[in-house]
């Protein structure tokens, strides 16, 4: 094919989308990830799926879609991927993630990657690896986006005096995730807190938790946090962690550990 | 009973090892080198063994142990490198690296009982920094590349400047083989720490902005290789992000809180 490949519509499309990702900011504001719970990021996640495999049916046809599961759109959108990272390394701005000029510009990046794993979708031997990275990429950054806002993160303080059944997200509200939890003991030269869990209907149990060792209690992972002691009395700070999307992303990152051992392993690929 | 006062022995085979493998690849005797390397190791292995059966839990607890599977690991990721792509020099990198962790724990016998703050004692913490020593590796060398490509671009005859571009492409790719694993363990070991694999920490955002740059300078040389000096510009941008990523994000006023500097 002779046709002329350039990187300049790739370019052209990336400044479109922080434009328009600009104007979004000042019109509407940032992007509020947490409206997008369940199941409304299962029917997102659907329905994005969908569009690429519809859309991928024209990609012979249509020059557009054609160039979007291409090379020519890979290499400016990873790149330009690269740069609004980097302005977020600079600037440290936590709100950079719901800011729409970078969601804009990953989505791009993330959409064209979904059109390559399509495009290339077949199971021979040689391409396995090719499905490694570019599926388990793809798997990572979409259910990391959409499962952010099912994930809930709780602080427990509990201490010695009586059992806990109450503990509060990062804005302040408070919930009963279902059991208590008492602290026996908290080692301060390890950071291991000895603790008893209360649960309406079941007796009394001891758990041990500390740093790098979470204990998981109906489906809530217990983390250790933090640590204060005032007076004659200790408080120990608990994480209590839920992330329903976790085997999900973790699907996409073993995908991406296995295709890093085949790109470790093979030769260069040269393209047709 | 094998324990710390007779590492020297220990260590100082593995060295003798490690630097006839060196010096076996250096002359293109690989099987000799890889054999040489692997008794080294497993030098290495016997004494962590050792320490680990005469302590009874695993040797990850301490400064001093950790330095061991550094040196251990630093080994074994050259010898996969090197059997897989043979770069000659990589035997007599991974000899240096080794040897520098075993001098530490020669010279700094303190650290063998000095205890690992708590949210370093897992066992991601060996392996996530040991790929990230590969990563850095291979890159600088894939960096050295790119300057002598802009030097010889006018200079050398279009064979020779292809050859070594293309060298540049193997290095980039094993090495962002292992800034994967670096990244993905580093997520993994996070979410058992922290209880999240991913918390656009400071040291993880320029990760990531590294990552994507290398992946635009692997898809660049796919699909355009003629554009060679454009690559090589990727490719130095890249590794400036590295540098910010590895030391530079110290510098930064938005890093203070970052969970990487202790």
């Amino acid at each position: 094919m002779a046709r002329k490949k350039s990187f300049t519509a790739g370019f052209i499309t990336i400044a479109a989308l922080a434009a328009v990702g600009l104007a979004l900011q000042l019109t509407i504001g940032p992007l509020d990830w947490a409206v997008l719970h369940w199941p409304k990021n299962a029917m997102a996640l659907t329905a994005f799926i969908t569009a690429l495999a519809i859309v991928s049916i024209w990609r012979e046809n249509c020059r557009a879609i054609r160039w979007m599961a291409s090379l020519d759109a890979a290499v400016p959108s990873l790149l330009a991927t690269g740069a609004v990272t980097i302005i977020y390394g600079i600037t440290g701005n936590p709100s950079t993630i719901s800011n729409w000029s970078f969601v804009l510009i990953y989505a791009f990046m993330t959409t064209s990657l979904g059109l390559t794993c399509i495009k290339r979708l077949n199971f021979k031997l040689r391409n396995i690896p090719f499905l490694l990275n570019h599926i388990g990429l793809f798997t990572v950054l979409v259910c990391a986006a959409l499962g952010s806002a099912d994930r809930e993160e709780l602080k427990m303080a509990v201490s010695k005096e009586h059992p806990q059944w109450h503990a509060i997200d990062d804005s302040g509200f408070g919930y009963t995730p279902g059991f208590a939890l008492r602290l026996d003991n908290f080692s301060e030269e390890k950071f291991i807190s000895d603790l008893t869990v209360y649960k309406p209907d079941a007796d009394p149990f001891k758990i041990k938790v500390s740093v790098n060792h979470p204990h998981t209690l109906d489906g809530w992972k217990i983390y250790q946090s933090g640590y204060d002691s005032y007076g004659d009395g200790d408080v120990s700070i608990l994480s209590l962690v839920l992330d329903p999307w976790l085997p999900a992303v973790y699907a996409g990152i073993f995908m991406l550990i296995a295709g890093a051992v085949t790109l470790l392993l093979t030769k260069k690929t040269s393209r047709k | 009973m094998i324990g710390w006062n007779s590492f020297i022995y220990f260590a100082l085979s593995a060295i003798v090892f490690w630097a006839a493998g060196a010096v076996s690849a250096w002359k293109g005797a690989s099987k000799v080198s890889l054999a040489a390397s692997s008794a080294g190791m497993l030098t290495l292995c016997t004494f962590i063994a050792g320490l680990w059966s005469s302590s009874g839990i695993p040797p990850l607890r301490t400064m001093g142990e950790t330095r061991l599977w550094y040196s251990l690991f630093l080994c074994l990721a050259g010898l996969i490198v090197y059997s897989r792509h043979g770069y000659r020099w990589i035997p007599t990198f991974s000899t240096v690296m080794a040897t520098v962790f075993i001098f530490i724990n020669i010279f700094k016998p303190q650290i063998h009982t000095q205890p690992l703050m708590p949210a370093l004692q897992s066992p991601w913490f060996a392996p996530h920094v040991i790929v990230y020593m590969f990563c850095y590796g291979l890159l600088g060398a894939a960096t050295i590349m790119g300057l002598y490509l802009i030097w010889a671009e006018s200079r050398k005859p279009e064979e020779e400047l292809r050859q070594m571009i293309s060298a540049s492409d193997s290095l980039v790719r094993a090495g962002l083989a292992f800034m994967t694993f670096g990244m993905l363990f580093g997520a993994l070991w996070a979410k058992q720490a922290w209880g999240h694999y991913w918390t656009w920490d400071p040291k993880e955002t320029w990760a990531a902005a590294t990552w994507m740059i290398y992946l635009g300078y692997l898809h660049l040389r796919l699909s355009r290789p003629e554009k060679r000096k454009a690559a090589v510009w990727i490719l130095l941008a890249a590794f400036l992000s590295l540098q910010m990523c590895w030391w530079g994000i110290n510098f930064l006023p938005s890093a203070a809180g970052s969970v990487h500097t202790y």
